[in-house]
Formats: C-alpha cells, structure tokens, sequence
C-alpha cells in the first residue's frame, strides 16, 4: 500500500585496487530521495538552481547522463543517488559515450608514462567508470516501470510554471551496500581474519579462465624450440558502467575479435595433417580480465616465466611441452574489428621493441607483408602504422617482459573507431549485425565483412606458419555468421548445440551471457569460456572412436595429461569424444598469488561482495506535517497521563455514588 | 524520516491505553490478570470472526458483512468473559489479602474493557504503524495522506469506546438491565458500520470520526453515571472539595 516494488535494474558496483575504490554504493538501509524527472538542461538547472526538497534522485534519460551533468550534481549537494533510463529501443546518445578512460589500461600497460593527451585512443572517454561515487547509480531497463516513475512524477513533483511542488511528493529508495571500502588491501586483510573461529569475506579478486589451443600437439620429450611458436591471440571479455546489464554490450569491443579468430581456427583446423606436419605450431589464446588491466594476459606471462606453462612438469608423467617467452617467433592480436572504414585494416605493432631487439623490426614486417598479401586476395586494404604506440592489447604484457616480434590488428587507426567503448551502448545494432527476428540462416552484413577479416588472418597466420605452402586460406561464411549469432544474439544455437553435450546444450540461454570477467573461482570458466573451449575441441580436435558415453571419454580425460577430452553432440546428435590440445590456465592477477596487493606491476581489481539490492517507490509528507502528528502525539499522551492520574487519586470524590459496594 | 510520524500515531493510538495502564492496573496483580485474559478473549472473538471470513470466502470483498459479525462475536465474547468472571468470584477471593482492597464488581467491568481495548487496539493498528517504519507514507496508490493520522484517532477513540463498554456491559448485565446491554451493542455496531465510510474513494474521514467522538463521549457520560459518578462530583473535583471519606 506504501510501496510500489521497483524490479528490472542494473545497479552501478564497487570495485577496488591498490590504491581506490571505483564505482556506487548505497547506505546500510538504502538511499532515499525525491523524485525529479531530467530530460533537458532546464529541468537539470531546476534541480541544482532551485530544487528545496532535497535530496533528490534523479531520473536521468542517457543524453543527459554525462559526467559533465553527474559532476554538476554532485557538486550540488542535494543528490542522493541516480536513476539513468536505458530502454533497448532507445538510440544511443548522438554525439557517443565512453566511460572509460582516454587511453584505457595505461597504466599497468606498456607505456605507463606517456602523456595521453597526445594520442588519446579514446577521445570520448570522460574516465566515469573510475570514479568514487558516495551514492547508488541505477539503470532502468524496463519501459512499464519507467512510464510509471515519470507519471508520478509528472503528477506530484512536477515544477509547473517554475511553481515549487508542494508535500506530499514521490520519492524513491535505491538500495545496494558494497561490504568492501577502502582499497583491495584493505579489504583482502580485513577478508583473511578470523574472528571467532569465522572468516567473513568482504570481496574477491577478479578473474577467470583463459582458454588456449595448440594446432599440433606437444610433448615435453621434445621441448619447443626458440622461435618456433605462433601465437594467435584476441579477448573474450569487456564491461560496462552497470553490472548484470541487459541487453549484454560488447559487440564491437570483444565479440568482433574473438569471433574473427574462432572462424580463423576452424578454418585452420580443417587442414590436412600432413600439411599440419610441415606448418610451425600456432597457439590459440582467448584472453579474460583485460579489461580490468590484463589480468589474464599478465598471469599467462608470469606463468611463462616460471616454466609452469600449460602446466607444471611433473617427473613420470606424459605432459605439454613448456612454453617461454623466447618460444614465441610471432604475436597477431585481434581487437575490435567491425566497423572497418572503406575495408581498411589497420596493423600496429611496438616501435621500442624494433629498437632494442634486431630481429623483431625484419619479423615484424614480415608479418605485415603477410597480412597485407592475404588483404589484396580478400578485398581488405591492409594498412600499417609505424612510429605509434600500440592501442591497449595483451600484448603490452608480453612485450613488458621480453622483446617478441608482434602485431595487433584493428579496424581504427589512431582513434577508436567505437564511439561507445566499455558502455552500455556497443550492441549489435551498431554494427549491422541486427539478428532480432531473423532467424539462424540470415547472414548479417557484420559477418560478411568479418569473414574477410578472417579470412586475411586465415592466410597470413598460414603463410607464416608455413612459407612454402600454397594453399588458399578461407574462412567459411557460414560459420563466421553462426558464431556472431551465438555471441551476440542467441546462444541457443544449432552450432553451440552441435559443439556440447546435449545435456548441456539443453541448458543454453536465449539470450546473449554477459561478457564480464566476474570474480574469479578456482577452476570453474564463466559461460563465454566455457563455451569459446568446447568450440576449440571441435575445431581443432580429431573424434575418438569407440567411445559412447560422456562418462567414459571423462575417464579418458583423467587419464591423459597431455591432450584434453571433451563429450560433444556433434552434427548428427549421436555424441562423441574429441581429443585436442585445448586448455584453461588461471586468469588470476600474479598480485593475488604473491599477496602484493599494491602492486603496480600486476592487476589488483577486486569486487566487492553486497547483499542484495533493490528498489521502491513511494511518497513522502513534509517535515512539516511528521512534527504535527509527533507534537499532537505527544500531546494527548501527556494529557491522558494527567488526567487519569487525577482521576485515580480522586477517585474517591468522583465516583461516591458507587451503586454497589465492595463485597 | 517517518520516525516522527511513527511515534506521534502510536502516541496518538494507545496515549490513554498506556495512562490507564500505568495508574490503575499495573499495581494491582489481579487486575492485571483480568485484563490479559480479556485480551485473549477478544482475541478468540477475531478468530471465529476471520473463520467466518475464510469460509463464506464468496463475502470476502463485502466488508459490511464481515464488521457486522465481528461486532456480534466481540459482543458475543464480552458476555462470556463476564459469565467467566462471575463465576470467578470465589477463586478471585482467595487471592486477595484480608486488609486489601476487594476489586469491586464496577471495577471488573471496567478492566475487561481495557483488556478488549488493548487488543483490539493492538491489532487494528500495529500494523499500520510497522508499515510506517519505513522512509514512505500512504499516497502513492492514489490513498489519502491523513490514513495514518486518522487510523491512530480511531483506534484512539475505540480504546476509550471498549472501556466505556465494558463498565456499561458489565453493571447491566449484574443488574439484569437488559437494554443497557443492547445500548451497547447497538452503539458498537453504528460506530464500526461508521468506520465503513473510510472504505471510498475519497475516504469520508471526517464523517466517520467526528460522529465516533461523539458517541464516545456519550458512552463516556453513561458509563461515568453507571460507575457512581454524578455531576454535583465533577464540580467537587475540579473545586478540590474533599468527598465523602475523609477525615481531619
């Protein structure tokens, strides 16, 4: 009767480093404010100039959600929280919206000390997302509940005329306390301590799996020569504002790379083992947590160095063969690949390293010749950029700690071609790639276009790996646009179906999984990698015969400690049992396992850990009028009391007439 | 911060409740007891009430059948605690020490009448007042703003009520004057059906409480004269004149 339930939202988290905490919270029992609707600059000046019932929580449409305003804001003093309107049949705000950082991960990158202002790789970047804010931000994505909140507010707090609006008016309370403050070692000390033989946990480092895959096998009976490795890299995760925001976002930012690269391997996949046996070996690698300062990247690396990777040699064991730094002979990253100007590709590669290390300007370039080759045979005008520092890619860990000849590709040159990097807004629709309402067969322009991409990637990675082979490599259409499909649209697809086991292919969802990297649990991949690994199986993997059951290839699994097992569906829906070199490996911040939670070397984000969070709206009366209804209580409480007492101790008088006496 | 209207409501709502309580019961270990017990009482009365509105679930929405009845089991409820009391009498004796005051018969009728008010009071506002814990108040559904204020005056107004009844029920049930019996069964039933006002949209709050005041002080007035009370005693009161018993 009160209150009126507020249900679809996205609340703003806390997240913690070395040094801050970043993002929104809310008091112990939530944020109360008046309602206040900010659709234009004179509704925002009402607020901030005259506004005298505060605090409020404004409901803010997205064009007016800018740092600039939230600065204004909050200098103002009279908000006690946000609401942001995000409705999916919205367009996004015309002139862009990044909340993230003009030159993201600089600082635990490769050029920490480069001024930014120079080469900002994104200009629309306002750094909203690194924030400390004191009070909740909420989106709302729901369009009945907004219509709702923009009613009340039209009816009760609305200033008519430049009127003030009288008592009683809506007012809403947003609720969401982060258990964490402070920085992560605070918190990560504060987490280990025991108290009364009980641990409480006030947030957990963030993290997942990095999933990888080997072309050709290896053993540590013939260890890997220097020089003799490929890596193929992309990123599987990014973030936004927002936490557990629908729709997911993301599509330019990771989806476009990492789906290019799943088309390259299943392309690659496809040939011949004897033209296997003549190509030097590639690596595959999916990478989680860059987004939060390369987190999986960096813990690859580390783990290189101390010769635990893929894993830990163990003497009486059949195992991988290590693999080092000084392994690797070339580094092509994909990053954001979808909004490729006039076909243009646009290849970037570390102009330090080319100095100090001879050998990896002539590599280096031979990488491009090989990429701009595979252009011209695909219709993509493959570009080069020298003298420029490379955009934000795993391979700035890399090259941190060793001098690797190495390339990442883009479809931008200097600037972002992504106007809403890291924000709720990169969605599919920005990049033709609209699969709503179609059904799986319908090939959006996006993978058109991406599957020459691949298709380029395809070639050189080929040429590469094998100088003198002639094949022609190209990726196949069909599963480029069925794997944009899965990720960005719909993951209950025929290919995701095909490439797991039916019982989990049953629990596939209709809608997209989010792409952050979450917080990281031992051994246990989020959705993304879960399934970016099963399609690895099938890709690079060849089908063990004689094995029925998923139980059984299991057992297998545990058995070998070289290759890796997987149960699939396969197309024809019989399972089967894939063998292949694909694997996880801890994507962990090194910060973590060293406890050197001020590093500045390695990751520190944490998130904290909350209970719950919630909305409600409802109305409030004046100060005002609360004070009536206390006086006039205590009023008549005072009154009764001397009263009755009087009456008690007069009894006597007042009542002598008693009709009947005391027996 | 609703805290204040909290407070104010609840102070409003059980103000004479708590008066009566600390001056003229607490003190008294037996009176204490006759007042839970008619508490419970009154508390049986709700349950066969919420019964009969479980079962003729078809009624459910018709609020006017429902106060009708309750009204008839409170009633009900009142007649068997006095039946209970009388019969009482010897073991209440027992409790008693010899130099103490016997409660009189007067008395009795007056304390199930604050036990009837104190759980009927308890009941119709707790809740209303848990709700207001929060930082919100009533409107947001399109309900009037002053739903808190006028709640805590009628429960104010029927905790009096109840008392007033208790005293009249009680003398005319002793001295088998039957129709101040039914006086007090009929003024139950006008002020409860007057609460049936509240239930439009917009509430007649004003034409439902002001009527209930007045059949409180009414009911006041009568129970004041049944309990040996005339107006020649008022005045002595409020002139400080010592009554009947006093010595020099």
């Amino acid at each position: 009767m009160i209150y009126v339930g507020i249900n679809y939202f996205s609340p703003c988290i806390r997240r913690l480093n070395a040094t801050h905490q970043i993002g929104c919270t809310s008091a112990i029992h939530g944020n109360t404010g008046v309602l206040h609707y900010i659709d234009n600059d004179a509704s925002l000046n009402w607020l901030v100039n005259k506004g005298p019932h505060g605090p409020y929580i404004p409901l803010m449409t997205a064009d007016m959600f800018t740092f600039k305003n939230l600065q204004m804001l909050q200098k103002s003093g009279k908000i006690n929280g946000i609401m942001v309107i995000h409705l999916a049949d919205q367009a996004p705000p015309s002139g862009g919206f990044s909340p993230d950082y003009q030159c993201p991960n600089q600082e635990y990158g490769l050029y920490p000390d480069s001024d930014c202002s120079q080469f900002p790789w994104n200009p629309l970047g306002s750094g909203m997302m690194y924030v400390d804010y004191e009070y909740p931000i909420f989106a709302m994505t729901d369009e009945n509940e907004v219509r709702h909140l923009i009613q009340y507010y039209y009816k009760e707090n609305n200033p008519v005329n430049d009127t003030i609006p009288e008592y009683p008016l809506c007012a809403v309370q947003l609720s969401d306390r982060m258990h964490a403050a402070k920085d992560t070692e605070t918190c990560m000390r504060r987490s280990s301590r025991y108290t009364n033989m009980e641990q409480f946990v006030y947030c957990d480092p963030l993290g997942n799996q990095n999933v990888f895959g080997f072309l050709k096998p290896t053993n540590k009976s013939e260890p890997l020569q220097n020089n003799s490795l490929i890596i193929a890299a992309s990123k599987l995760d990014s973030d936004t504002l927002f936490y557990n925001m629908s729709p997911v976002a993301g599509a330019e930012n990771d989806v476009t790379g990492f789906v290019t690269l799943l088309s390259v391997i299943e392309a690659l996949g496809r040939l011949s083992q004897e033209t296997k046996d003549n190509m030097s070996n590639i690596m595959f690698t999916f990478f989680q947590g860059e987004s939060w300062d390369y987190i999986g990247s960096s813990r690859m690396v580390y783990d290189m160095q101390r010769d635990s990777f893929p894993n830990v040699l163990v003497e009486d064991l059949d195992q991988p063969a290590l693999v080092s730094l000084s392994h690797i002979s070339h580094f092509l990253e994909l990053r954001q690949l979808g909004l490729l100007n006039a076909s243009k590709l646009w290849v970037h590669s570390d102009p330090r390293s080319q100095q100090v290390d001879p050998r990896v300007g002539p590599e280096n370039k031979k990488i491009y010749d090989a990429l701009h080759a595979a252009g011209v045979q695909n219709d993509i005008d493959v570009n080069r950029i020298i003298n420029t520092a490379l955009p934000p890619a795993s391979l700035q860990q890399f090259l941190k700690r060793g001098n690797i000849s190495g390339v990442v590709v883009t479809d931008h040159e200097h600037k972002f071609a992504n106007r809403f990097y890291q924000s709720r807004f990169d969605l599919p629709g920005l990049l033709n790639a609209d699969y709503d309402n179609q059904t799986e067969e319908y090939i959006s322009p996006l993978a058109e276009q991406l599957n020459n991409v691949s298709s380029v990637i395809a070639q050189a990675l080929y040429t590469l790996a094998y100088p003198n082979g002639t094949d022609v490599m190209k990726t196949d259409l069909t599963v480029t646009n069925q794997l944009l499909y899965c990720f960005m649209y719909r993951p209950n697809c025929t290919l995701l179906r095909t490439v797991l086991s039916s019982d989990n292919a049953r629990k596939l969802a209709n809608r997209a999984y989010s792409r952050y990297v979450g917080v990281y649990r031992a051994d246990v991949k989020n959705q993304n990698s879960f399934l970016v690994s099963h399609l690895l199986h099938y890709y690079l993997g060849e089908a063990i015969p004689n094995v029925t059951n998923k139980e059984h290839c299991h057992d297998l699994d545990m058995k070998d400690a070289v290759y890796a097992y997987g149960y699939i569906s396969g197309v024809d829906g019989n399972g089967s049992c894939v063998r292949s070199m694909s694997y996880e490996s801890p994507a962990l911040s090194p910060a973590f396992l060293l406890e050197d939670w001020t590093s500045t070397e390695y990751s520190t984000w944490t998130e904290s850990r909350w209970t719950g969070y919630s909305a409600r709206a409802f109305y409030v009366s004046s100060k005002a009028q609360q004070t009536i209804i206390l006086s006039i209580g205590v009023i008549i409480l005072l009154v009764s009391l001397v009263t009755v007492y009087f009456i008690d101790k007069k009894s006597d008088i007042l009542f002598s007439q008693e009709r009947e006496s005391s027996y | 911060m609703t805290t204040m209207s909290l407070f104010g409501a609840t102070f409003i709502a059980f103000g004479p409740l708590i008066a009566m309580f600390i001056f003229t019961i607490v003190k008294d270990p037996l009176k204490v007891i006759i007042m839970i017990a008619g508490s419970f009482f009154w508390l049986l009365s709700l349950l066969l009430s919420s019964l009969l509105w479980v079962i003729v679930s078809p009624l459910q929405d018709e609020l006017a059948f429902a106060v009708i009845f309750s009204v008839i089991f409170q009633e009900l409820f009142r007649l068997a605690y006095y039946k209970l009391l009388r019969k009482a009498d010897d073991g209440m004796q027992q409790f008693t020490d010899v130099d103490q005051d016997v409660i009189s018969k007067n008395q009795t009728g007056y304390v199930a009448g604050v036990g009837f008010a104190l759980m009927s009071s308890t009941m119709s506002t707790v809740n209303i007042l848990a709700d207001h814990s929060g930082p919100g108040t009533v409107g947001i559904n399109g309900d009037d703003e002053l739903f808190l204020l006028t709640s805590a005056f009628f429960t104010c107004c029927f905790t009096l009520l109840h008392t007033f009844w208790g005293v009249i029920f009680f003398y005319g049930m002793d001295k088998k004057k039957y129709l101040m019996v039914l006086g007090v069964v009929v003024s139950h039933l006008a002020v409860s059906c007057l609460t049936l006002l509240n239930q439009y949209d917009p509430p007649m709050y004003m034409a439902s409480l002001i009527p209930s005041y007045v059949i409180m002080v009414l009911m006041g007035t009568w129970a004041y004269y049944v309990a040996g009370g005339s107006f020649q005693n008022v005045l002595a009161f409020f002139t400080c004149k010592h009554g009947g018993y006093d010595f020099d």
